[in-house]
């Protein structure tokens, strides 16, 4: 006699410590293998784009701080104003540019650390959790010490920044950056030194690069799977056309070449800050721009590389001193949406390991 | 970047519309307060008006054969235009080997938003389309799992629309309007009532 098999629906979510926020996993099983893992979204939905059509363009400012992606708050701000600026023909001063690169990598490195440290704790390595929690301690210390806050900024205003670096605080900046490789290294030696981790994340949740770019993934969980595209690169913006760094990319398209692509980008945002410290001109931080500023009628899209991947604005302007229109192309949407192709055909275990991987922030999917 | 790609499509498809791409703003013009509404829009990315009974075609064609090679659909989304009763619903696609962009258009009537879904084409479209209909009401035909994403399934209206005014209900305006009077007359650091803390 057959035994008669059926297949089973487990619901994770939306409230789950492993999901980082709101997310429900609706997982069809057969057995222990996933047959599909369909993400439910819209939990923390604020109608950012509907409130910004409301606020002028400074204030604006404040609203893709919380509205956004809350770890990466500066590239929220980046993303937004490289629209405003270049739909209003307005020219930042050099080196209020390369304050905003300088700034933006420190905050790669923030947002990498947290990655890192979530999805170490999610798959065993609490050890790795703490010690990126304290590095990512001093870096909410340094940017505190220069903007005022620590996950929420305002410094970036349209033309510029808020206000001048601290005195003695670059080099803070260059005393973590001495360090902070000595720590990578370390962290690397936790996880990858450990069998367990390796069988856990090695081959697991494969991304090819056909399914990578039909289902419109970006940043590191695109470059793990093999497509060389950095928006900083292809596209520069701020200073990024100046400095020189490199493009991590692996083939393999798994978890663990999701993990080693992120490793290299932080040790790639460490040159970056280095040379943006050693090459950052004296000079006006903040071109005259008027409070209410109005833009001209037009339509542009401005894309950045957030540390999550490809942040877009597109921004369309009836002339006023708000936006008509203005749509956030977020990345971690993105990137969810490749997550159930990540997931078929791997086991239940596997979930969270992949999950993790995608680095998929709430408040950015559901905006 | 990619107007040339612009041109392609016109010769390739004589019924778009390619956007103007009038002349950028001069650097010292947003200090200036002298916005002419009138004035033409400029267009800062590349792309064209393309009828909605085209857009299947032409979106496979821009997929699949050089020099176009848009391989990645970056979103897709609306702009609610009530003035002239339509909605503008947008595709913005890129090429990941060419490294080019191109932005497409659909006009569509407000009262029956109706466009091809394409995320046949890119799988990217899927969510975005959800979205977009969610949002702004748009129906993508042939679209495989057409439902609402962001807004709870049984949410009446789409909340991007130019139209769709939210209001805070009663009581929540009455609890402000209380806290409002209550805070009146006290300087900073102080509280209405010192028993909460």
């Amino acid at each position: 006699m057959a035994l008669r098999t059926e297949e089973l629906m487990l619901n994770m979510g939306p409230q789950h410590p492993s999901t980082h926020g709101v997310l429900r996993l609706l997982v069809t099983l057969d057995g222990e293998n996933i047959v599909n893992a369909r993400p439910y979204i819209g939990y923390l939905h604020s109608s950012v784009e509907k409130m910004m059509e409301h606020r002028t363009y400074l204030q604006n400012v404040a609203l893709v701080d919380r509205g956004l992606d809350y770890l990466t708050a500066l590239a929220n701000e980046e993303a937004y104003l490289l629209a405003v600026e270049r739909l209003g023909g307005i020219e930042v001063p050099p080196r209020a540019r390369w304050i905003r690169t300088l700034m933006l990598e420190l905050q790669r490195i923030s947002s990498h650390l947290v990655w890192l440290g979530t999805w170490g704790n999610d798959i065993g390595a609490t050890t790795v959790f703490l010690y990126c929690f304290r590095e990512r301690e001093r870096l909410l210390d340094l940017f505190e010490q220069a903007t005022g806050g620590r996950l929420h900024y305002v410094y970036f205003r349209p033309g510029g920044v808020y206000k001048d670096l601290p005195a003695g605080w670059t080099d803070r900046v260059l005393e973590f950056c001495d360090e902070f490789p000595g720590h990578l290294q370390e962290y690397g030696e936790l996880l990858t030194g450990n069998p367990i981790f390796l069988a856990r994340v090695q081959g697991v949740g494969v991304l090819p690069k056909d399914a990578a770019i039909n289902m419109g993934a970006c940043g590191p969980v695109a470059r793990a799977s093999g497509i060389s595209f950095d928006v900083r690169k292809a596209f520069p913006y701020e200073a990024y056309g100046e400095v020189e760094f490199d493009v991590p990319t692996q083939e393999a398209g798994d978890c663990f070449a999701r993990y080693l692509v992120r490793m290299e980008e932080m040790r790639q945002s460490v040159r970056i800050v280095r040379q943006a410290i050693a090459r950052m001109p004296d000079g006006e931080i903040r071109a005259k721009v008027p409070v209410a500023v109005k833009l001209p009628r037009g339509e542009i899209y401005a894309r950045t590389e957030s540390p999550r991947g490809d942040l877009g604005v597109y921004l369309v302007s009836e002339g006023a001193d708000r936006p008509y229109r203005l749509k956030v192309r977020a990345p971690s949407f993105a990137n969810l949406y490749a997550l159930s192709e990540m997931m078929r055909g791997w086991k239940v275990a596997d979930i969270i390991a992949i999950l993790g991987t995608a680095d998929i922030v709430l408040s950015d999917v559901d905006r | 970047m990619s107007w040339e790609l612009v041109e392609h499509l016109r010769a390739r498809f004589p019924e778009v519309e390619p956007f103007p791409r009038g002349e950028p703003s001069p650097a010292e013009e947003p200090t200036a307060h002298k916005h002419d509404a009138a004035k033409a829009p400029v267009h800062h990315v590349p792309g064209a008006v393309v009828p909605a009974g085209r857009l299947a075609e032409i979106c496979r064609v821009v997929r699949d054969e050089a020099p176009f090679l848009l391989d990645y659909c970056s979103f897709v989304t609306g702009v609610d235009r009530p003035e002239t009763g339509q909605i503008e619903v947008v595709y913005h696609l890129f090429s990941m080997t060419a490294r080019h962009g191109l932005l497409l258009k659909v006009r569509v009537p407000r009262d029956n938003p109706r466009v091809p879904s394409v995320s046949g084409i890119w799988s990217a479209a899927n969510w975005h389309e959800r979205e977009a209909y969610d949002l702004f009401g748009i129906a993508f035909d042939g679209h495989p799992d057409l439902r609402r994403i962001m807004m709870t399934d049984d949410w009446v209206g789409h909340p991007l629309r130019k139209d769709y005014v939210y209001e805070d209900p009663r009581w929540l305006v009455d609890l402000v309007a209380q806290r409002q009077r209550e805070a009146e007359g006290l300087g900073p650091g102080e509280r209405a009532d010192p028993g909460l803390s």
